[in-house]
């Protein structure tokens, strides 16, 4: 097996206390840096699918991104300033009155590991903070708000109706949560919704990339 | 018969006279080893809310638990302080929690059930226990990435954490039953999401169904009735929690298939929920009309062949008109139900 591809097996069965080792033998080996980093997030797009599909549950989607990160360690010093391979940062947090922060982890990890840059607000974020958020970071080409609440559903709108407000450009805005509906997405003037984190990754990358 | 008896006929698999509504029927209780400490000046007085006991606390309020775990209570319930988990390795959980736990013995669980007993008529209502279990705390503790990460990569740790919790809340089960004589005790653990389970049917069997089997197994042997409590889409589990003793599952939400659920296990479990916190009704700013349909069609569909009880599952989001709704059109219809359709 190539040293990539070991690199590849590792980061998608959450070996974390392994892939630090390989990921060095694969630069050892001769390979870039930014094929390295290309193969994982390679590995997490197979992970969010087969995590879409069912075939595996969060312990193992959490597990893979940790070995991912670790992957990641070892490389950033060979990679910094090189952002030829982000998809640029994305900012997210969940809304107003809402203080949960399970999902908007989850898919905070899983969108980090499709190549973006985490801007993570945290909970109960009001409206304008995405705002300012969005104005505070550099090249955000992504704005992702969660809710897990029917009743912070409004703030939900409020939320992706003043980023739209703000004419601030240069970036999507995607929602997702336990009571949001395509539908309600839509309504509410988003750009994009994801049922769960996998398909968040590939609906990230989608609208970016 | 009043609110209660019909209620126990339901969930003794029997014919009920009219589909009971589990809020008029049942009193929630929460037997305290150790009283929850308020953090002093926290929330924000000029908001009050009622939680799901009935108490009345200021909104965003904070307290630690036995366990020092800090709390913040909202209208959608009480939850961890995002961001303050007290295990950061399971390993040293003992060094991290206030451990040893609290000496139950101790307890003086008459004094409790006094005054409880002198805001609750036991006549009038059923007493519910509800317990937190194993999944729950960890989660409480680690945040829940953490915790399903622990469960994988230290299951012997999680395991020796689990076993200490379950005795500690076998005992206080054990101890307090006496004085308060619950007719239920729910075992709550929510380990599942509104899309599924947030692990494995495989990882649950290993790592936390020997703590629910326990339990239940308790439960049974003091005389009262196992309920379940899991919120999402936990019905891979149903078959399980039937195998283990567990006669009702809450708040049974509808992103489970309970109509085929109800069909497959009849009385062998029985549903106390059904409404969709999340559907026509649940979403805020629905009308009355909408909100009383709701209503009428939850039991539609539910009610059928008994077995169930209904419930909003506590979770009008503190809106009081709406809760009034639930409840009002939850009798109104609830009381006709059986009479116009058997």
């Amino acid at each position: 097996m190539s040293k990539i591809n070991e690199v590849k097996e590792l980061v998608e069965t959450g070996k974390s206390k392994k892939v630090g080792v390989a990921v060095q033998a694969a630069l050892d080996a001769g390979s870039q840096p930014g094929e390295i980093l290309a193969a994982m997030v390679d590995s997490m797009s197979v992970v969010g699918d087969k995590f879409s599909a069912g075939e595996i549950f969060v312990p193992e989607m959490l597990i893979a991104a940790k070995a991912m990160s670790k992957g990641v360690d070892v490389l950033r010093p060979l990679m910094a300033g090189d952002n030829s391979t982000s998809l640029g940062t994305c900012v997210i947090g969940t809304v107003a009155g809402d203080l949960h922060d399970i999902g908007k982890n989850l898919v905070s990890m899983m969108i980090e590991s499709a190549g973006f840059t985490m801007v993570d607000l945290g909970v109960d974020v009001p409206a304008e903070k995405f705002v300012e958020a969005v104005k505070e970071n550099d090249n955000v080409t992504l704005v992702a708000c969660s809710g897990l609440l029917t009743t912070t559903m409004p703030a939900l709108k409020e939320a992706v109706q003043t980023i739209k407000a703000s004419g601030l450009t240069g970036f999507k805005v995607i929602v997702g949560g336990a009571p949001v509906t395509p539908e309600y997405a839509a309504e509410i003037g988003a750009d994009g919704y994801a049922a769960d984190a996998g398909s968040a990754a590939v609906k990230a990358k989608e609208l970016v990339g | 018969m009043n609110e209660k008896e019909n209620y126990l006929k339901v969930i003794n698999g029997e014919k009920a006279e009219w589909v009971p509504n589990f809020f008029n029927a049942a009193a929630l209780c929460v037997p305290m080893a150790y009283p929850d400490t308020v953090i002093p000046n926290s929330g924000n007085p000029d908001k009050k809310i009622v939680d799901i006991f009935g108490n009345i606390r200021n909104d965003r309020e904070r307290y630690t638990n036995y366990l020092g775990v800090e709390y913040t209570v909202t209208i959608d319930g009480s939850m961890p302080t995002p961001g303050k988990h007290i295990i950061t390795d399971i390993t040293k959980w003992r060094e991290q929690v206030n451990y040893p736990f609290p000496d139950i013995d101790k307890v003086n669980f008459e004094e409790q059930a006094a005054g409880y007993f002198s805001i609750v008529n036991r006549d009038e209502k059923a007493v519910v226990f509800m317990e937190e279990s194993v999944f729950f705390i960890l989660m409480n503790t680690m945040g829940v990435a953490e915790a399903l990460c622990a469960m994988v990569e230290e299951p012997d740790a999680v395991h020796d954490f689990f076993k200490e919790l379950t005795d500690f809340a076998d005992k206080k089960i054990r101890s307090s039953f006496s004085y308060f004589k619950p007719e239920v005790i729910v075992i709550a653990d929510d380990v599942a999401t509104s899309l599924d389970l947030f692990m494995s049917p495989k990882i649950y069997t290993e790592m936390i169904e020997p703590y629910h089997r326990l339990l239940a197994k308790t439960i049974l042997e003091l005389g009262a009735i196992p309920e379940m409590h899991c919120c999402g889409k936990c019905e891979k589990l149903v078959p399980k929690w039937i195998d283990m003793g567990y006669k009702i599952w809450q708040p049974a939400q509808p992103v489970n298939d309970l109509v085929s659920i109800k069909e497959k296990y009849g009385d062998e479990i029985i549903l106390n929920g059904g409404w969709d916190t999340s559907g026509k009704g649940g979403l805020p700013g629905d009308s009355e009309d909408v909100v009383r349909a709701s209503v009428r069609e939850t039991i539609d569909l539910l009610a059928p062949g008994y077995g169930y009880v209904f419930w909003d599952g506590g979770m009008t989001g503190g809106d009081v008109k709406k809760f009034e709704w639930t409840a009002d059109e939850a009798n109104k219809y609830g009381k006709a139900f059986y009479q116009k359709n058997n």
